[in-house]
């Protein structure tokens, strides 16, 4: 877990009830995202001082130790570019030995082949013939998704908040837009290339083509790998929020957290609830058992996640440090901590 | 410097400037109790006998 004070690790057997923490590792800086690398049991951080810049730290430890990279991630000179933070770190799939990918502010998508030590910048997106038209989105022009199922080879796909998804075949050498049915709200092209201001994706991996979006002006799926998107705002009490999820076993089972609207951006009638679907998105049902009557609670688009576990868990934290979580796919949630720092990003994996 | 002090702690350099070279917002960095954002910035000479400290900005409140 990233927080505004540093890294946080629970941990747990597969029964998921008892809850061990380790942390706040790297204390006092904004770990804006850690990834678990399953291939080497290493954990990966974002870590930004306010002072010091942006840099990756590595524990191969379970956080007892770090070691920050020597050469983090950094655009060219001359590029005029300079990397504010890493907003995503993943692992590559078992099939890619060595290799981690990190989406950056400004965005931008960085590769590692030596498990995370140093790190090359994609040109594609650097100098995408686009680029000087991308506008950020409120919390900046950043890449922060990136899906890499491994079921096919060269594949990937990225969200820039506000550019929108791109996806990549021939494993990041070019890169086309895939925004097609995403509408925006305030810009005189409804439909645009790019230009969508997109919070978050989320895939089931057995079903990579099957990805749900969660855009500032709606809920999406697309069946297709981003080739085209469906509206499945439906029933939801709004089209807005930040984190979707997807389940882990049921490729038609998907989560989200809706906030009231972009002109609050607080949960409706100040109740926090999320939502699933079990249907692709046809028909969306509140699952709050165990949440407050009443709270005002801000998850951040990388604050919620699910694991892979059966049934499948979900996990969300707030930007009041509050930590919750499920066993059995939201019906029922508890609270693993009421105390921690304002949490960035919430991750998950088995060991 | 920076360039040579990264040679030596690798990594460091890109702790003090960012990756334009350019000096950190919130680093200051004093050559001979000068700030450097008074002279040249990153482009201040260094001389034999200049004495440097690079410090992290006391701010924010």
């Amino acid at each position: 877990m990233g927080t505004k004070k540093g890294g946080f690790v629970f941990t747990s057997d597969s029964k998921r009830r008892e809850w061990k923490v380790s942390g706040p590792h790297l204390k006092g800086n904004e770990i804006y995202h850690m990834a678990y690398d399953r291939r080497n049991g290493a954990i990966l951080a974002s870590v930004v001082s306010g002072h010091w810049g942006p840099t990756v730290a590595r524990s191969e430890d379970m956080g007892g130790s770090w070691k920050e990279s020597r050469s983090p991630p950094r655009f060219p000179k001359g590029t005029g570019l300079s990397v504010a933070r890493l907003w995503q770190i993943k692992p590559a799939p078992e099939a890619e030995p060595g290799v981690v990918y990190a989406g950056v502010e400004p965005a931008c998508l960085f590769k590692s082949k030596d498990w995370g030590k140093s790190w090359e910048v994609n040109e594609a997106l650097m100098n995408h013939k686009t680029r000087k038209k991308w506008q950020p989105g409120g919390g900046g022009l950043c890449l922060h998704t990136i899906i890499v199922s491994g079921k096919r080879p060269g594949r990937m796909h990225v969200a820039i908040s506000a550019v929108g998804t791109l996806r990549t075949d021939d494993d990041g050498e070019s890169w086309r837009f895939q925004n097609r049915n995403v509408i925006t709200g305030d810009q005189p092209t409804k439909y645009p290339e790019y230009g969508t201001c997109v919070h978050k994706l989320a895939i089931n991996p057995s079903t990579p083509d099957v990805i749900y979006q969660q855009n500032h002006t709606g809920v999406y799926r697309s069946d297709d790998a981003g080739d085209g998107w469906i509206d499945i705002r439906h029933n939801l009490p709004s089209r807005f929020g930040f984190p979707v999820a997807a389940d882990a076993n049921d490729p038609k089972r998907a989560y989200l957290a809706p906030l009231e609207g972009d002109f609050s951006r607080i949960p409706k009638d100040g109740h926090f609830a999320v939502w699933g679907t079990d249907n692709r998105g046809k028909e969306w049902f509140k699952l709050d058992a165990g949440l407050p009557e009443k709270s005002y609670y801000t998850v951040l688009r990388d604050g919620m996640v699910s694991d892979m576990e059966d049934p499948c868990g979900l996990y969300f934290g707030t930007t009041t440090g509050q930590l919750f979580s499920s066993r059995d796919q939201g019906n029922y949630w508890e609270r693993i901590s009421d105390c921690l720092p304002p949490i960035l990003s919430v991750n998950v994996s088995s060991t | 410097m920076v360039s040579k002090l990264d040679q030596s702690y690798p990594g460091l350099g890109g702790r003090i400037v960012d990756d334009q070279g350019k000096i950190r917002a919130h680093v200051n960095v004093f050559v001979n109790s000068e700030n450097s954002r008074e002279l040249k910035n990153e482009n201040t000479p260094l001389h034999d006998g200049d004495v440097v400290h690079i410090l992290p900005s006391v701010s924010g409140g």
